[in-house]
């Protein structure tokens, strides 16, 4: 399952509509099995969304994402974790292990939903 | 602490003073982790002040301008010159984009050093709602409507016109698909160059080919000169492909292969041509259930699937039904050079009622049928088609309320009845009246008692 983390200085990207790298895991059985990276040169969101589909992404994994965006990524096929802060290695482990805490590394702002974003499997 | 030197103002006042203003005002150390943050600031992220403090700005006001070579404080830190008024957006924790006007300072200590940077925000929420209103925000092009169903479609329109990306409008017939079509074509960088639409359902299998891609001279007998296909003509543009799901598998694979490689051959060629158009493919059917059925090519399907927009039907967006119509009056009135100030209250009311199997298209027939009738002033009941009166209703009853009244109860109770399998009981329940209500009103109103009677298992199975 390929989960894709927009990133910017090492940290989840505070927008994805304008991230401009994207860390794509390839995680099987807990394990991850390829790591690649994605980057967009300018600011279209809708070139990431895109992207991602034919990248064949499963999940993405960001910080804030605007509504049309969301709707975009859903209508293609991808689990969306949005609102998400972090740095990114943390991130990427803590969702390897189904362990992604909304406690621990939500944004600023959004820690009214209690519980944990389900992991790779 | 609020003892100072003359000229200098104290904390508390300083304090005081940013509790006090309506701009989001929020400072950061070094390190870009956020220092303070005001009331306005949480008032207008609708963060809390505890949550904001030590958390990277950007992560805070998670701003489209949160960049290396974006970001307005990094500048102002870097040049030492202050930003004033840049606009920009913020994405809020409900996913809503909200606009931002942002000013830049650095912050310095008592012995000038540089210790951080200031950021303000204003929300400019109010003024773009007012800016909107001026210029009609519902209407996009040829698209008019206030209905939260079409909500969502404009909101993306914008930003899908201006990528390169496939679009399939998937929704019923009549609910303007071909219309959204052009509007994205209007909205694109290609409104320069050509839109042409094919109606794939229109040609048999072997003509659509050629329409499509064009053919050679001695392609084929008949060809004696050279034709160009849609995706020629369309060169630099937008094609637009209705009633995609009616091609054939053969001519599934010659489309993908233009999608995927951007290249194409026409009939009796020997060499590929290349080719820079937008698709925007229609359907009213269901894809995902033609490719279950392997009536469609999947791997075509996740092509032109990349931005889908699903058109509501008009029944869906009832609201909109006096705006189109009165959309439609002042088109026909240009086109047919004539006054027709509008729909009368009685019609639009029977108009609203109707189920509109046919969408917009339906809704413009009638009120081009209306216009054979009326030359000024208002489209009235007598105007509208014979099957918007129910049956059995007196012809030229007028526009009386009562009239309308009537009208309306025979459309309810005719709708009760067909979705209740005729089942006098149940429509009489669904719409809060006694059974023998129901049938004093049907023989007032002209109604026929249905052939197929509910009650028979039987024959509802049949």
């Amino acid at each position: 399952m390929k989960t894709a983390f927009p990133y910017w200085r090492e940290r989840i990207a505070p927008v994805f509509e304008t991230a401009r790298h994207f860390l794509v895991i390839d995680c099987r059985e807990g394990v991850i099995v390829a790591e690649e990276e994605l980057c967009f040169a300018d600011d279209d969101g809708l070139l990431r969304v895109r992207g991602l589909v034919e990248w064949q992404v499963a999940a993405v994994v960001c910080g804030a994402l605007s509504r049309p965006l969301h709707h975009l990524l859903v209508d293609g096929g991808i689990r969306v974790i949005p609102f998400v802060a972090g740095d990114l290695r943390q991130v990427v482990e803590a969702w390897r292990l189904g362990r992604l805490d909304r406690q621990s590394f939500a944004m600023p702002g959004c820690r009214r939903r209690r519980g944990r974003f389900r992991g790779a499997v | 602490m609020t003892k100072s030197k003359r000229g200098e103002t104290a904390p508390v006042h300083t304090e005081a003073i940013l509790e006090s203003i309506s701009d989001g005002v929020f400072t950061v150390d070094e390190r870009w982790q956020v220092t303070s943050f005001n009331r306005a600031a949480e008032e207008i992220t609708g963060i809390p002040r505890r949550e904001a403090i030590g958390r990277p700005c950007s992560e805070v006001l998670r701003c489209n301008l949160c960049g290396d070579d974006t970001c307005p404080l990094r500048q102002t830190l870097q040049d030492g010159r202050p930003i004033i008024g840049r606009t920009g957006y913020f994405i809020d924790g409900d996913g809503s984009r909200i606009p931002i006007s942002l000013s830049t300072a650095v912050l310095r200590d008592g012995a000038g050093g540089v210790i951080g940077g200031a950021e303000t925000f204003r929300d400019l929420s109010e003024v773009e709602r007012l800016r909107r209103e001026l210029t009609a925000t519902c209407a996009v092009g040829e698209l008019h409507s206030r209905s939260p169903a079409m909500r969502r479609i404009f909101e993306l329109l914008p930003a899908v016109a201006v990528s390169p990306s496939t679009v399939l409008l998937q929704g019923e017939t009549g609910t303007g698909k071909e219309v959204v079509a052009r509007t994205l074509h209007e909205l694109s960088p290609r409104r320069h160059r050509p839109f042409v639409a094919v109606n794939c359902a229109a040609l048999p299998d072997t003509l659509l080919e050629s329409e499509l891609f064009g053919y050679k001279a001695g392609a084929f007998t008949g060809a004696v000169r050279d034709k160009p296909g849609r995706f020629a003509l369309a060169e630099g543009g937008t094609l637009f492909l209705d009633e995609i799901g009616e091609i054939s598998p053969a001519l599934q694979v010659r489309l993908l292969r233009v999608l995927q490689e951007r290249c194409y051959e026409p009939l009796g060629a020997v060499r590929s041509e290349r080719s820079d158009v937008r698709v925007i493919a229609a359907t009213n059917r269901d894809l995902a259930q033609l490719v279950r059925e392997n009536l469609f090519r999947e791997d075509l399907y996740y092509r032109i699937n990349v931005v889908l927009l699903q058109l509501p039907a008009l029944r869906e967006r009832r609201e909109d039904i006096a705006l189109l119509a009165a959309h439609f009056v002042a088109r026909f009135n240009s086109l047919q050079n004539k006054k027709v100030s509008g729909v009368s209250a009685e019609a639009l009311s029977v108009l609203f009622c109707h189920s509109w199997p046919g969408n917009i298209r339906e809704l413009e027939n009638v009120i081009e049928r209306a216009f054979i009738l009326c030359h000024h002033g208002e489209i009235t009941l007598d105007q509208l088609p014979g099957d918007f009166l129910a049956r059995g209703l007196a012809p030229g009853g007028g526009g009386s309320l009562r009239h309308v009244h009537g009208i309306i109860d025979a459309q309810a109770i005719t709708a009760a009845l067909q979705r209740n399998g005729h089942s006098r009981t149940l429509a009489a329940r669904e719409l809060g009246i006694h059974k023998t209500t129901l049938f004093r009103r049907m023989k007032r109103l002209g109604l026929e008692l249905p052939e197929v009677d509910g009650r028979t298992r039987h024959n509802r199975q049949e």
